[in-house]
């Protein structure tokens, strides 16, 4: 039918002209209409495209249609859901002037000027989706476009001008902070709704010019940054099709999750399909998994639903350090101390609490699950990296050349200086990785295995990592192929809750990254509530060179890394391991959630890098050299009476 | 008369003209004199830009304020209309252009549906833009560096796999890693071995076992099919991007055959003495 191709089409076309109302669709139908008498004048044509479309099912997108193999067993894609670019007016400020497209390019592989240098990702990405803040769309549009009304007001020519940091700092104090503290939403050369509404359709525009189905998928997504009295609610939103708002919803329209929620529903009305994930509970101030609304009431039934029906997972790490938990709280974790960004406690009040961080929040889901019936802190595990510098999940140490503009762009930079008003850089990281267990590399199948959860973190490495509960499953598998199936058709994946009867199996297995070191070992953390208290302990199930003892500790093993040349040890570990794990203290009537930790063993930090480089380059003497990268697979719950 | 069908200022006048009758015809078109008519469709319209801001229903005096503000710029629109305001505007001429150029942009693909024979043809002027980077067709058998008598056994193995026999079982899918790999690009055997493993392939013969091949996982024999060097896409495989790359191209193409048609439409004399001769030439040779 090239009728639907041309009118859907059209339709695109109609909408990237902002200034559209019913009046002039009112006029565009009649469009239609003439259009209609032409084409069917035209049927050559269609005979063409009706023998054209038998010849080939499988996956469509906007009228094309790709050969897809569906791959039952499912394949991990590597991607990012946090990135901003130059559409970010703070990315902007601070030097970036990647686009939209720029970043998915660089995604893909291409060379791209980071800075001004030419840099490439280490390895290309299998998906990636742009997170602009929503809030300041509007003036990015006005800075990105030399045609755009209030390009040279004189606002937006000292954001382009500013030749170095400290100017940028004073441009972005005198024309947005003191806007906003003088209770403006916006700096004066705002120019309203429709330039918001034009920079989103630039950044759906790059979005779907870089969607390859079968090769490399790109979401449509925006970043929600809600922060009342400087506590980080942020979110990050995801569409699963081209049905989407004219505009996003960010913090100005409404600060509260609530109210993102409100708009949610009103979207989904309009048959959108949308969900969103939380970022950074580090810095939230004890706001993200709070005991009362925004509004002050207590959380009832009616927030948890709404917030689990919405929020599907949560932002492991990302540059602004590893949330999952900080020594302090949790002693007894011996990996505990990773990429914690203990200086972000310096700024803004964001001093540690144990109501900050996604093993508490868990746990604390499940108690509200008792006293609910619905837990709203549901959710999965992703990684990102929320770089400034539009480059998408540039996570290698080795490769790492800072995510905020000026501000990090230097070895010197990262040793010693701060990141204005949140912590030092020195204490950032590359970030993390999403990886997405999906039957095929498209949007819809990527965006379906974020929302059900069958989707892990990575601290950078590409570690795969399989997490099933069911029951019935062997000790070991001859083949990768039997033990999947078993996986699934025995149980439930990470994600879901368990649905069997009696005590739980759960079936762990994970592999490597081929460029990094070998797996160290295999970590199952439960959070569970017994008798009102909020509980959690950590069970090792897996363990290279049966290292794992019998009382459940594990031998340390030696594998260190070559401080002259950054080496990591290439003998020590295993590519792969596996284990069918029974919990010992396993209770039907108690709620409870297990997720999997998977360490790796020792790499150089960027710190190391930058030093063993540049010579004249010393980090203080605190700063981490070495690391454990790991992977963090989404929790499955026990949910007794559902 | 098939040029002439294709001439895409044609089809502009052709339905400008249709649009203008059909208005005429239906008697639907603004009159810029009468009255401002709020009907259903356009209070919908306010109503939903309204709540979409505010997240809420409006009560009386909210709906008050905003029809009170959409007739304030109703009014004064129009005025500036009628006192010919808009002429000369440099916002409003971008708008226009704008809108004219997306329409002209659409209008291209709504006309030139490319037959199959236009893409065949599009695809083989443009071997750039469809070549395929070097690629292997290739099976690999993995073995892991903590298996017993490890150069033994792959000795053994890679015997028994010349000799024509099947990949054994427990080496299927071993670590999850497929054993059949199909005009997979460096790129992709890179992400998926690393890069000495990919880097290795480029210098082993074709068509029998070899091995031991190292990789980020252990040691590998490795039996390659068929090594591609740069080479044209297949055009059946990749005629979507092929239709996209020419829709692209056409639209550009469209896009400055009507600027270049408008243009002999009106007409430029450049009179002022301060535009640099070439660049008047260069407008005088259109």
């Amino acid at each position: 039918m090239p009728i639907l191709g041309i009118q859907s089409r059209f339709a695109e076309v109609a909408k990237s002209c902002s200034i559209i109302n019913p009046k002039n669709m009112k006029s565009y139908l009649k469009l239609f209409i003439l259009i209609g008498i032409l084409a069917s004048c035209n049927t050559k044509t269609n005979e063409s495209e009706t023998s054209d479309s038998n010849q080939k099912e499988g996956y469509v997108h906007n009228g094309i249609s790709y050969d897809i193999t569906e791959n039952k067993l499912k394949e991990a894609y590597f991607g990012e859901q946090h990135l901003h670019t130059a559409a970010s007016m703070d990315a902007f400020i601070a030097g970036t002037r990647l686009t939209p497209d720029d970043a998915y390019r660089f995604a893909q592989g291409e060379e791209v000027l980071v800075n001004g240098k030419p840099h490439k990702i280490h390895r290309a990405l299998d998906w990636a989706a742009v997170t602009d803040h929503a809030e300041f769309l509007g003036e990015a549009y006005s800075l990105l476009n030399s045609d755009a009304p209030g390009h040279d007001s004189e606002a937006a020519k000292a954001m382009r001008d500013a030749p170095d940091l400290k100017t940028a700092l004073t441009v972005y104090k005198k024309y947005v902070l003191d806007a906003l503290a003088g209770g403006n939403a916006h700096p004066d050369f705002w120019q309203g709704y429709e330039a918001v509404k034009s920079q989103w359709q630039k950044n759906i525009d790059a979005t779907e010019k870089n969607y390859k189905p079968g090769k490399f998928t790109t979401i449509h997504a925006y970043e929600w940054s809600s922060a009342p009295n400087t506590a980080n609610l942020h979110r990050n939103v995801f569409f699963r099709d081209t049905n989407l708002p004219d505009m996003p919803f960010s913090s100005n329209e409404g600060p509260s999750p609530q109210e993102l929620w409100d708009w949610m529903i009103a979207q989904e009305k309009n048959g959108v399909k949308v969900f969103a994930n939380p970022h950074n509970p580090n810095e939230s101030k004890g706001m993200l998994f709070p005991e009362v609304a925004m509004n002050n009431k207590p959380i009832d039934k009616t927030y948890a639903e709404t917030r689990q029906h919405f929020e599907r997972n949560l932002e492991m790490m990302q540059t602004k350090g590893n949330s999952e938990v900080v020594p302090n709280f949790w002693p007894n974790d011996e990996f505990a101390d990773f990429e914690n960004a203990v200086s972000l406690q310096e700024y803004n009040g964001r001093v540690f609490e144990k109501h900050n961080f996604i093993r508490y929040g868990l746990t604390r889901g499940v108690k509200y699950k008792e006293e609910l019936g619905v837990n709203p802190f549901k959710y999965g595990f992703v990684g990102g990296t929320d770089s400034h510098n539009g480059v998408m999940s540039n996570v290698e140490e080795f490769n790492y050349v800072g995510h905020h503009g000026m501000a990090d762009e230097t070895a010197l930079d990262r040793s010693r200086n701060e990141q204005d008003g949140e912590m030092y850089n020195r204490d950032m990281n590359p970030g993390g990785l999403t990886g997405v267990w999906a039957t095929s590399n498209t949007r819809e199948a990527i965006w379906d295995g974020m929302h059900n959860r069958e989707s892990f973190a990575t601290s950078g490495p590409r570690i795969k990592v399989r997490f099933f509960a069911g029951n019935g499953y062997q000790s070991s598998y001859n083949s990768y192929e039997e033990m999947v199936k078993d996986g699934y058709a025995k149980g439930v994946p990470m994600g879901q809750n368990y649905e069997g009867s009696g005590a739980p199996e759960f079936l762990v297995w994970a592999i490597k990254d081929p460029i990094a070191p070998n797996l160290d070992r295999i970590q199952i953390i439960k959070g569970w509530v017994e008798n009102g208290e909020m509980k959690d302990t950590i069970y090792n199930v897996a363990a290279s060179e049966n290292r794992l003892k019998s009382d459940g500790t594990v031998t340390p093993i030696d594998a260190p890394v070559n401080m002259k040349t950054g080496e990591f040890n290439k003998e020590k570990g295993a590519p792969e391991l596996m284990a069918v794990w029974k919990d010992p203290s396993y209770d039907p009537n108690q709620n409870a959630y297990y997720y999997v930790r998977v360490i790796q063993l020792p790499t150089a930090r960027y710190s190391l890098w930058d030093e063993i480089r540049n010579p004249d380059v010393h980090y203080p003497e605190d700063t981490k050299r070495v690391i454990q990268e790991r992977a963090w697979a989404s929790p499955i719950w026990i949910e007794p009476g559902n | 008369m098939k040029k002439f069908l294709k001439e895409p200022l044609l089809h502009f006048m052709l339905l400008g003209t249709m649009i203008f009758g059909y208005y005429y015809l239906t008697n639907d078109i603004e009159d810029a004199e009468a009255a401002i008519l709020i009907d259903d469709a356009e209070y919908d319209y306010l109503l939903s830009l309204w709540k979409n801001q505010w997240q809420r229903e409006p009560n009386e005096d909210d709906i008050k304020a905003f029809l009170d503000q959409y007739l304030r710029q109703e009014v004064f629109y129009k005025e500036a209309l009628a006192l010919n305001l808009d002429h000369n505007d440099i916002i409003v001429k971008r708008r226009l252009a704008q809108k004219m150029e997306a329409v002209s942009n659409d209008l291209n693909f709504m006309m030139n549906p490319p037959t199959d024979e236009e893409l065949k043809s599009f695809f083989a002027s443009n071997p750039d833009l469809f070549q395929l980077p070097p690629s292997f067709t290739f099976q690999q058998v993995l073995f892991l560096a903590s298996e017993e008598n490890l150069s033994a056994q792959m000795e053994i193995n890679k015997i028994a796999l010349n000799e024509g026999e099947e990949i054994p079982d427990s080496r299927k899918l071993k670590l999850s890693l497929a054993n059949q790999w199909d005009n997979s690009s460096l790129a992709e055997i890179s992400k998926a071995f690393g890069d000495d493993f990919a880097l290795a392939l480029d210098s082993i013969p074709n068509n029998q076992w070899v091995g031991p091949i190292a990789s980020g996982f252990g040691q590998h024999l490795v039996f390659i099919s068929k090594k591609d060097n740069a080479e044209t896409a297949d055009f059946e495989d990749i005629k979507p991007y092929v239709l996209n790359e020419f829709e692209y191209q056409s639209e550009l193409r469209t896009q400055e055959k009507i600027y270049l048609d408008l243009l002999e439409k009106y007409g430029v004399k450049i009179t002022s003495e301060k535009v640099p001769d070439s660049v008047k030439e260069s407008f005088n040779n259109q």
